[in-house]
């Protein structure tokens, strides 16, 4: 079934040409409903999203009426308010500057980590001789192995691990620093100096997550079929000409699932931050507005408000999906859901 | 003209194409050129490699000393390889008894997360139907929204069913979670199945049931597994939800558990203990994944591709 | 909308609209569904049972009572002690001690639906503010007024002015168990050592600074989540220099209240010693209890300001002789509104019974209880700290020298003996997190005392001037 010609490749292809083939366009026509047709939509729709509608919706939802009141957190009564929590929350410099360092956040850790476990990849499939057939790297499966660990250990696990670690006097960077020498580092606050914060715990979120989609991408590279990358070769085009032009297009659904499900998690990072940085870091560069809201519910019982905060984090998070979505359609990808 | 089957990629059946499969050994002896590409790409996987090592063996060690050695030196090896610590973990957090629950309640959801994700997730992706999108995006938004601020109603919820503070309230509530995630991800690989196939079933008589069942889910296992294991850790890892949910200390999970040990050892400032918590929470994780990472690196792009 | 105006009103509604999709989703699967109408709707508490003496607020045979504690450095044991007793006294009644680590996460549900236990000690990072359920909590005078296991009335066995922080507008809604002296805590030991005397003044302390910088040492230092613990301390000097001009200030949210000039003395004072690199630098980036371990086991640093729970936050990290000793918060001037001795106390580990509790004289007893001679003894002798039961600590203190001396410090203070409600340690507003950020700034050298100040001010308006926030009238 698989036909490729080394034709749209000398073309220097950007995007898989049309005619791509999916399941997805069955057309719902109302004469095929048949007895299989009804029961099979009943209880393979309707019944699992009932389920998640009340467990996970209708919350979420009551949630967001909330936000419309004052309602404490812990009292049985709250008073509707309207939108003077909208407007309170934008008129609040401290949440504006978490809104400011999620957006950062949010650019800088699905650019980076991506970017490196792109990189990665393609140096463990492609990084072997150019001579006979495309070959990978010795020992590219220890990588992977090695690589995928942090994805095992739980967010919170990894923040304690990296505040010992970047522990001024007793942590292991620093300690490696002045051993080289570096004696300014002898006391250094990486997680509480301003100017290095916001970076040592984007690195930590990096550091965790790099592994997981260079597995991803490896298994993607792995499942193009070599005569692509033979072609490429035949054509003249070097190693990065190929990763550039060949392999990303042809691997673009999987990097536009993780770069939305990577930016949802960017947009959190609440427990990352509850081990690193709970106080939101130095002059509150680090802080995060799902712990904002976190203190804004609890601490502070203003439940009320701390929802709305959540109204606008939702909201912000759909909207990076929906730029995600539309950045891919624009460079040619096709649409991502229904047609 | 060019055809690039997007479904040949995760699960064509063997033979109908040539599999890439980077060679693992034996580099015919290249180019200059490769010689330092291949040479440039291990230095960088090594160093990297060691920045994902050291910190974890660095944990692994402290998890033996004392908290005194701890503070007294980042580097030095425990001054006596002794257990304690770990003893002290186990004994003290409970572990035996709430890793069995942990089991109970992650299997018992990941189970039925993964039947009512995988079929809604077909449904989505085989079918265009008013409304399709919006319920796509309906999981999207289930992934965006704050746990905890949830809570409450859920709360509410559970007791309405009876199911407050029990395991089964506990299972049931993890996999409606774990479902939007599910069907996000399995969406993605159920598109890339070919229509052909079940179009051939439809022509064969087959109805939708026995196609779902006896065609598509049987080609969509390694799709299946990877967002299986994703989802283990995920809900092994899970924590907000048991807090206010499962408050009978007999039904604790470990991760609830780990943070009442945590939480004391923070205040004692046991840090050695706190290290060896750590690693009592990982290790099962770490084998499992070990275990499956086989069928991981076979079909993680198949859960995520297309 | 109002959840709870009858009893039913928010479940039924809950159940019509989801409870009902669940079942209807679980049901059809033949899930572990259950029944969903079958929920109690009891809302009154257990019928009184026999006032007397001896069960003072009627606890009744029977009944059980329920038990949250806050599990954190104190443990649970000694709540769980007190339990025993109440069994023991009250014939056929039942105590359930429950930990938790996250006091307002576990039990903000319960709060809404009406059923929170009968006792909590809501401590802890995660504690629930104070001033969003005080609706809900019962009020605590018939306790105090009662006799404790002893025969006692319990109000007389109480030090001084304990109640304070428990009670706002005039209701007395928390007992606050644990008796918490701030001081500026050292190593007897090292400072006989090295002929150093404790420093009574900022100036002074400035000169010790220069003294310990011979010896290699800091002067102090300070942890991350800990820095405001400098707050308490400014504010404790400038309450002994301005008075209660200073405190009502403060407590009220007047605007410039940051600026009266016994605080900014205060601030000068340590801005003065932060410049001549006497503070330990990093504590920005460490975690508070690896700094106190750099104070208590490594000695670092040398003075470390903090409540006196440090002797048992720290006893597994404290050097063997280091006889970990308080001395009260410096003064700015030697014509201070109250002397050097006076001493900031103030009660902490704060008890609250939910009035609408199922059991709420039961959780009444279990305070009675803990208030009893032979638990706060227990107390004393297990935790190494005081409760507010006077009495429980021998001369020796149990071999602790942090205790003798606090206990020490408290005679010598006498009547001059002061608290604050909003700000550290109570939080009334939950400002700590906001401030954390501020200090750690400053204690790093990273802003002047005019920034400091503006920035305290700036968190203090935003709650003043903040509405929907209910404030407390301090007087």
């Amino acid at each position: 079934m698989t036909t490729l010609t080394s034709g749209g490749l000398t073309s220097g292809v950007s995007a898989p040409p049309g005619g791509l083939r999916r399941i997805g366009s069955a057309r719902w026509r109302r004469r095929n409903l048949t007895f299989d047709k009804i029961t099979f939509f009943l209880v393979f729709l309707v019944i699992p999203v009932a389920f998640y509608i009340a467990f996970v919706v209708s919350p979420f939802v009551q949630a967001a009426y909330f936000s419309l009141t004052d309602w404490t957190g812990f009292s049985p009564g709250m008073n509707f308010i309207g939108l003077s929590n909208y407007a309170k929350l934008f008129a609040d410099s401290t949440f504006l500057q978490a809104m400011g360092n999620n957006i950062l956040m949010a650019i800088v850790v699905p650019v980076v980590t991506l970017g490196v476990a792109m990189f990665f990849a393609t140096l463990v499939t492609v990084g072997g001789s150019t001579r006979g057939n495309v070959k990978g790297l010795r020992s590219s499966s220890f990588y992977r192995v090695v690589s995928f660990f942090p994805y095992v250990i739980p967010a919170i696990v990894i923040g304690l691990i990296w505040s010992q670690i970047y522990d001024p006097s007793a942590g292991l960077l620093n300690g490696i620093l002045t051993r080289l020498g570096l004696e300014q580092f002898a006391s250094f606050a990486w997680l509480g100096d301003p100017r290095t914060a916001r970076w040592a715990v984007m690195f930590v979120i990096i550091w965790g997550l790099v592994g997981f989609y260079m597995v991803l991408f490896i298994a993607a590279i792995k499942g193009i079929p070599a005569e692509v990358f033979e072609a490429a070769r035949i054509d003249g085009a070097g190693r990065f000409r190929t990763a550039i032009s060949i392999t990303i297009p042809l691997i673009r659904e999987n990097v536009q699932t993780a770069f939305i499900y990577i930016g949802i998690l960017a947009l959190d990072a609440f427990v990352y931050m509850a081990a690193l940085e709970p106080g939101g870091g130095p002059d509150n560069t680090t802080l995060v507005m799902a712990q904002q809201l976190f203190t804004t519910a609890f601490t502070k019982g203003q439940f009320g408000y701390a929802c709305a905060m959540g109204v606008v984090l939702a909201v912000i998070t759909l909207a990076y999906a929906g730029l995600v979505f539309a950045v891919n359609r624009f460079f040619g990808g096709k649409s991502e859901v229904g047609e | 003209m060019t055809q690039i089957s997007q479904g040949a990629a995760p699960v064509a059946p063997a033979g109908e194409r040539v599999p890439f499969e980077p060679a693992e050994s034996g580099e015919a002896p290249g180019t200059a050129g490769d010689k330092a590409v291949t040479g440039f790409s291990h230095t960088v996987l090594i160093i990297w490699s060691f920045l994902v090592i050291i910190p974890l063996i660095w944990v692994l060690m402290s998890s033996f000393k004392t908290s005194s050695e701890i503070f007294a030196s980042p580097f030095a090896l425990p001054e006596r390889w002794s257990f304690d610590n770990y003893v002290n973990a186990w004994t003290t957090a409970g572990i035996g008894s709430f890793f069995l629950n942990s089991v109970i309640v992650v299997v018992g959801a990941l189970i039925l997360t993964m039947f009512f994700g995988s079929m809604s997730a077909y449904v989505l992706a085989r079918f265009s139907f008013p409304g399709s999108r919006a319920l796509y995006y309906l999981m999207l938004a289930g992934l965006t929204f704050p746990i905890f601020l949830a809570i409450v109603p859920l709360f509410f919820v559970l007791r309405g069913i009876g199911l407050l503070n029990t395991l089964p309230g506990l299972i049931l509530t993890y996999a409606a979670f774990a479902f939007p995630f599910t069907v996000f991800f399995l969406y993605a690989f159920f598109r890339s199945l070919s229509k052909s196939i079940a179009e051939a079933a439809a022509v064969d008589g087959a109805g939708e049931w026995r196609t779902f069942f006896q065609i598509m889910l049987p080609m969509a296992k390694p799709g299946l597994a990877t967002v299986a294991i994703l989802n283990f850790v995920g809900l092994w890892n899970q924590f907000l939800l048991p807090i206010a949910l499962n408050t009978n200390p007999d039904n604790y999970v470990l991760t609830q558990a780990m943070a009442s040990f945590a939480s004391q050892a923070g205040y004692s400032v046991d840090f050695g203990a706190l290290f060896a918590a750590v690693v009592i929470t990982v290790v099962p994780v770490l084998i499992i994944y070990l275990i499956f990472q086989r069928q991981l690196q076979g079909s993680v792009s198949a859960g995520v591709s297309k | 909308m109002d959840i709870n105006v009858k009893p039913l009103g928010r479940r039924d509604f809950l159940r019509g609209s989801l409870a009902a999709a669940a079942l209807a989703a679980t049901g059809t699967l033949g899930a572990c569904a259950t029944s969903g109408t079958g929920t109690s709707t009891q809302t009154s508490s257990a019928p009184a049972g026999q006032v007397s003496d001896t069960n003072p607020f009627g606890v009744q045979s029977g009944t059980a009572v329920e038990a949250v504690i806050f599990k954190g450095g104190y443990g649970i044991d000694y709540a769980e002690f007190a339990g025993k007793q109440v069994e023991a006294k009250q014939q056929g009644v039942t105590v359930k001690v429950t930990p938790t680590t996250k006091v307002a996460q576990t039990l903000q549900p319960r709060f809404v639906a009406g059923n929170p236990p009968d006792v909590i000690d809501n401590s802890g990072a995660g504690l629930i503010g104070v001033n969003t359920i005080r609706d809900q909590l019962a009020e605590l005078n018939d306790v105090v007024e009662a006799k404790n296991y002893e025969g006692t009335v319990i109000k007389d066995t109480l030090y001084e002015g304990v109640m304070d922080p428990g009670t706002f507008d005039g209701k007395f809604i928390v007992l606050n168990y644990v008796l918490s002296v701030f001081a500026i805590w050292y190593s007897a030991s090292l400072f006989e050592q090295n002929g150093w005397t404790v420093p009574k003044t900022y100036e002074e302390m400035l000169a010790l600074g220069e003294e310990a910088k011979g010896k290699g040492k800091y002067l102090l230092g300070w942890g991350k989540e800990a820095a405001t613990y400098y707050q308490t301390m400014a504010i404790g000097s400038a309450i002994k220099e301005g008075g209660d001009e200073v405190r009502l200030a403060l407590d009220n949210l007047k605007p410039g209240c940051w600026s009266l000039p016994p605080l900014q003395d205060v601030f000068n004072g340590l801005k003065k010693i932060i410049d001549a690199g006497y503070m330990k630098p990093g504590g920005s980036g460490t975690v508070f209890t690896a700094a106190q371990a750099q104070w208590s086991e490594a000695e670092d640093f040398i003075l470390y300001p903090s409540g006196s729970w440090i002797e048992n936050e720290m006893k597994d990290q404290t050097k063997s002789g280091f006889k970990m000793t308080g001395a009260p918060e410096p003064v700015v001037s030697s014509n201070s509104k109250m002397p050097w001795e006076a001493l900031h106390s103030t009660a902490g580990e704060g008890y609250i019974v939910p009035s609408q509790g199922k059991n709420v004289a039961g959780g009444k007893e279990f305070l009675r209880a803990m208030l009893s001679q032979e638990a706060a003894v227990n107390f004393a002798k297990t935790k190494l700290a005081s409760t507010i039961v006077k009495g429980t600590v021998p001369a020796d203190g149990f071999g602790s020298t942090a205790l003798q001396s606090q206990i020490k410090m408290l005679e010598t203070a006498g009547s001059n003996i002061f608290s604050w409600t909003v700000l550290n340690p109570a939080d009334l507003y939950g400002m700590n997190t906001d401030q954390l950020v501020v200090w750690n700034t400053f204690l790093g050298g990273g802003s002047s005392v005019a920034e400091l100040t503006e920035g305290l001010q700036k968190i203090t308006d935003k709650v003043a001037n903040d509405d929907s926030i209910k404030k407390v009238q301090v007087s």
